[in-house]
């Protein structure tokens, strides 16, 4: 059953994203790096906002 | 004409020789003791310091080297890019605040220093300075050979001239200013090549009509272009070994230390992050992937990456695909970003050998004569590995070949008892520095790809980690004062 279902699920996700690259590239490496980013802008604006309550 | 270009080209290195010149004359007035040569007296802000990271990270072996590669691996190299960004997070975000606290307070100057007081043993510092020394000079040597490879395509100088112009310049501004003069160069360098990498890879992608049509275009010539290589092929243990060494590695490299454990204060650190994530994500992504975006553009041309030296792929793309402006650009980037690693290189072997080598067995030292032979030295450095470029031994050409590895499977172990583990000792650091060096030695020589698809950095990175907590068990913890201070 368990694998009945993965064949399902991987039939009817296409391997090419959106952006014409295969999933595994989007979500292997431009997914985790582009939360890095965000996760950097986060603690940026954090601190930012602590170091203004703070003057 | 080509004699024009020619006299356009040196122009241009004359002003950049000239700018570096005047940075090093800068930094000069700043420098009044070790202090300030070392680590900039821990006053360098994070706008400066989150650029000259990411100058520092990337060098122009990921421009022209990597890139080459690239285009024949296809999109999935994007991947090693993206965990560059996710390392300088880590950096930043979990290893910083705790280093740049401990060095402070410890009063360390080089990575080894930190090791050695932070453990109190200095067994522990000259090992781990002789291990940087002996793996970080064949690295300088290679950055020089990129070096004067770009500077004898950019001016048509012959190779050994560039080894001794870029040589005489960087020598001079990092004896002049130190980390003063090397993070003001490296800020500046870091704007330009990031500046001519993203300029290529917008070109690349207008060329070949947008990123679907550009992917599709890929897709038509061959469908690995844009998909990621199966599971235990060779391509694949190289995708996932270069983002763990490329990416993780830079964590335990001394030069890369230094960038991120010097900041003056929490703010300034923050600051630091957001710009070194930013600039760790832009740069690998644009250059991981232009080299792939070339293979569709050089086709047409009637280049075949496939058939091509990786090397010589991206020179060959840069010069037969856009107009004279965009390659100056691309140039002086290769430039900027073979300089921004030599001098980091340099500036920290030269810090290390004196500070970590030669000092301790000298008595008496006082600052100002430590400072002249740190500078004295810097000179040397720069003048052995000039050599060494120009004559290239074969055996620093395969030194410099698995570095990171090394250096990384040395230091993980010791960097995360120090900065995470307040059970962790001498006997703890020394044996997991040791089991690291040795494990990733052997596993390189006799165990790594295409022996098996598991690169030197795994098993040389756990067996640090792992030997650095088991053998700390075994021998007493620090005392419980210094240990209350460094972990407030």
């Amino acid at each position: 059953m368990p694998a009945l279902l993965l064949q399902l699920i991987a039939e009817s996700i296409p391997n090419l994203s959106p952006l014409g690259l295969d999933w595994w590239i989007i979500l292997g490496g431009w997914l985790p790096g582009s939360l890095a980013v965000v996760a950097a802008f986060v603690v940026w604006f954090r601190s930012r906002k602590e170091d203004a309550g703070n003057e | 004409m080509s004699d024009q270009i020619n006299l356009f080209y040196a122009a241009i290195v004359c002003v950049y020789m000239v700018t570096l010149g005047i940075i090093g004359w800068i930094g000069k007035n700043k420098v009044k003791s070790c202090a300030d040569w070392y680590v900039g007296n821990f006053q360098i802000g994070g706008v400066i310091m989150g650029v000259a990271f990411f100058a520092t990270y990337f060098s122009a072996v990921l421009m022209i080297g990597f890139a080459g590669n690239a285009s024949q691996w296809g999109m999935s190299a994007t991947v090693i890019g993206m965990w560059h960004a996710v390392a300088a997070f880590v950096a930043f975000a979990v290893l910083a605040p705790g280093l740049a606290r401990m060095f402070k307070m410890l009063n360390a100057f080089t990575f080894s220093e930190f090791l050695a007081l932070r453990f109190k043993s200095q067994a522990l510092g000259t090992i781990s300075s002789l291990i940087t020394s002996v793996f970080i000079i064949p690295y300088t040597v290679a950055a020089f050979i990129a070096m004067a490879a770009a500077l004898s395509l950019l001016v048509g100088l012959p190779f050994w001239l560039g080894v001794v112009v870029s040589g005489t310049i960087i020598a001079l501004y990092v004896f002049s200013g130190g980390l003063f003069s090397v993070t003001i160069a490296e800020f500046l360098q870091g704007i330009v090549m990031t500046v001519a990498v993203i300029v290529v890879w917008i070109a690349s992608y207008a060329m070949l009509g947008g990123v679907i049509s550009a992917h599709e275009t890929l897709a038509s010539i061959s469908t690995s272009t844009v998909t990621f290589p199966a599971m235990g092929s060779n391509l694949w243990a190289t995708v996932i070994g270069l983002s763990a060494v490329m990416g993780f590695g830079a964590l335990a490299q001394p030069q890369m230390i230094l960038r991120y454990s010097t900041i003056c204060n929490r703010m300034n650190l923050k600051r630091a992050l957001l710009i070194a994530v930013l600039g760790s994500f832009i740069f690998p992504l644009a250059a991981y992937s232009y080299g792939p975006l070339s293979r569709a553009i050089l086709l047409p041309l009637g280049y075949d990456v496939m058939t091509m030296n990786a090397n010589f792929i991206i020179p060959t793309f840069i010069n037969a695909a856009f107009p004279t402006w965009l390659v100056t650009l691309f140039l002086a980037g290769v430039l900027c970003a073979a300089t921004s690693t030599i001098d980091s290189l340099v500036h920290m072997s030269a810090g290390t050998i004196t500070r970590d080598l030669i000092r301790p067995f000298k008595v008496k030292m006082s600052d100002r004569s430590q400072l002249s032979l740190t500078k004295m030295i810097s000179l040397v450095v720069t003048v052995v590995c000039c050599m060494f470029a120009i004559f290239q031994p074969g055996l620093i050409v395969t030194l410099s070949a698995y570095t990171w590895q090394v250096l990384a499977s040395s230091f993980f172990g010791p960097i995360v008892g120090a900065l995470f583990i307040k059970r962790s000792n001498k006997l703890g650091a020394i044996s997991g520095m040791v089991a690291g060096f040795l494990v990733s030695q052997l596993w390189y020589l006799f165990l790594a790809p295409p022996v098996t698809p598991i690169y030197a950095f795994f098993p040389g990175v756990a067996a640090s980690i792992i030997v650095t907590l088991v053998a700390s068990l075994f021998a007493e913890p620090l005392d419980a004062d210094f240990i209350a201070k460094l972990y407030p």
